[in-house]
């Protein structure tokens, strides 16, 4: 579990790290002498400041629900992260190539008319953005298996942090060892897996819950790869492998892998129509 | 009042009447198992399919135990000395493995829950 939470923070912090270092160079190019980069710092610090005001209310609401409400909510977040994560997949393919241009419009603008409760405003909402998002995943993940302690959580999380300033650090070396693309293209992979897992686990709740019925087993692939040996636990927590999928594990699994089909399908059409 | 004042009362009201209802868990048949540092009992457990049933799962060992079942969705953590109960609610016929997954190394730690 700590491996997807590792995972989530690695590739949330790339991305803010990306967005802030976009924002910083340009402003260093093109308005060195302003004070400008005064507020762009000012806006991540108030981004973070968000991230963790949004993990404050989502923890305080949980410890304050009775139990049996809890279940709900837990499954509900476990619900919206995987949304989440296909909607954030999807944005990052339609905007994901004009990320720089984009933000250098923005600052260009506010720089222009002297806006700098502008570049503010652009840092903050960047980095509150996925600062949130991480939020969101992070307690879905936590939902949908036991709790390790708080220890090894926040370990997680700065370890998660630490790869992500060094992958940073090598995809700025200009694609020599890693590029861009490559990066998003596998943490791609990664998210819509780690989405499924989620997706499938919020559904053995919903079972455990009475809302959802048991269903019959309707094979088993455990000679393959069994999800109750250690390597199988992982790769399951990873992907949302059973090897001895129920009817509603199989319908989860074609529901969620189908609309990803559909949408990627509906946006390669809209490109080409473009 | 207003109208929408009565749905907001009556919806917060039915809220609360819900949560605080008792589970009925007289007629439910209930199971034991225990997990006892590496040992699960029993190893094979039959109980009634279809209808919902308890499982009462106890540590009796001396390390934290986690009750775990990917085919009946349940992953639960039971503290040394603990007891939990959780409730299947119509399971289909079948064998259903379970194991204690702190001690998954153990062929001790695994058994069934058979559903007929």
């Amino acid at each position: 579990m700590s491996g997807q939470i590792i995972f989530i923070v690695w590739r949330e912090s790339v991305e803010a790290l990306l967005v802030v270092g976009i924002l910083n160079a340009w402003l260093q190019h093109n308005a060195s002498d302003s004070g400008a980069r005064r507020y762009l710092w000012g806006g991540v610090a108030a981004g973070i400041a968000v991230a963790f005001v949004i993990a404050y209310v989502i923890f305080n609401l949980a410890a304050s629900l009775p139990p049996d409400a809890l279940d709900y909510f837990m499954v509900a977040m476990m619900l919206i992260a995987t949304i989440l994560i296909m909607q954030m997949v999807f944005w990052m393919r339609t905007h994901g190539c004009q990320l720089k241009q984009h933000l250098e419009q923005g600052l260009g603008a506010a720089v222009a008319h002297k806006r700098w409760w502008g570049i503010f405003m652009l840092a903050m909402i960047a980095v509150a953005r996925e600062g949130s998002e991480t939020v969101v995943f992070v307690y879905g993940l936590l939902s949908s298996a036991r709790n390790d302690g708080m220890l090894q959580i926040t370990a997680a999380i700065a370890l998660g942090f630490a790869i992500a300033v060094a992958t940073y650090g090598l995809l700025q070396l200009g694609g020599r060892y890693l590029s861009w693309r490559l990066f998003f293209k596998f943490t791609e992979i990664m998210l819509l897996l780690l989405g499924c897992a989620l997706a499938v686990s919020a559904a053995g709740k919903l079972i455990l819950l009475g809302i959802l019925p048991f269903t019959s087993v309707i094979w088993n692939t455990g000679w393959l790869l069994d999800d109750g040996s250690r390597l199988g636990g992982v790769i399951s927590a990873l992907t949302g492998y059973r090897s001895a999928p129920d009817l509603v594990v199989l319908a989860v699994w074609v529901i969620y892998w189908g609309a990803i089909l559909f949408v990627t399908r509906l946006q390669q059409m809209r490109i080409r129509l473009n | 009042m207003k109208p929408s004042t009565i749905i907001t009362m009556s919806a917060t009201l039915g809220f609360f009447v819900i949560f605080s209802l008792p589970v009925q868990a007289q007629t439910i048949p209930t199971f034991k198992i225990s997990m006892n540092n590496g040992v699960v009992t029993p190893a094979r457990l039959e109980v009634p399919k279809d209808v919902n049933v308890k499982l009462v799962v106890t540590n009796k060992g001396s390390a934290t135990a986690e009750f775990e079942s990917k085919m009946l969705h349940i992953e639960k953590i039971v503290a040394a000395g603990a007891t939990v109960t959780l409730t299947l609610r119509g399971l289909k016929a079948g064998s259903y493995e379970f194991v204690d997954e702190f001690t998954e190394d153990k062929k001790t730690a695994h058994g069934f829950i058979i559903a007929k």
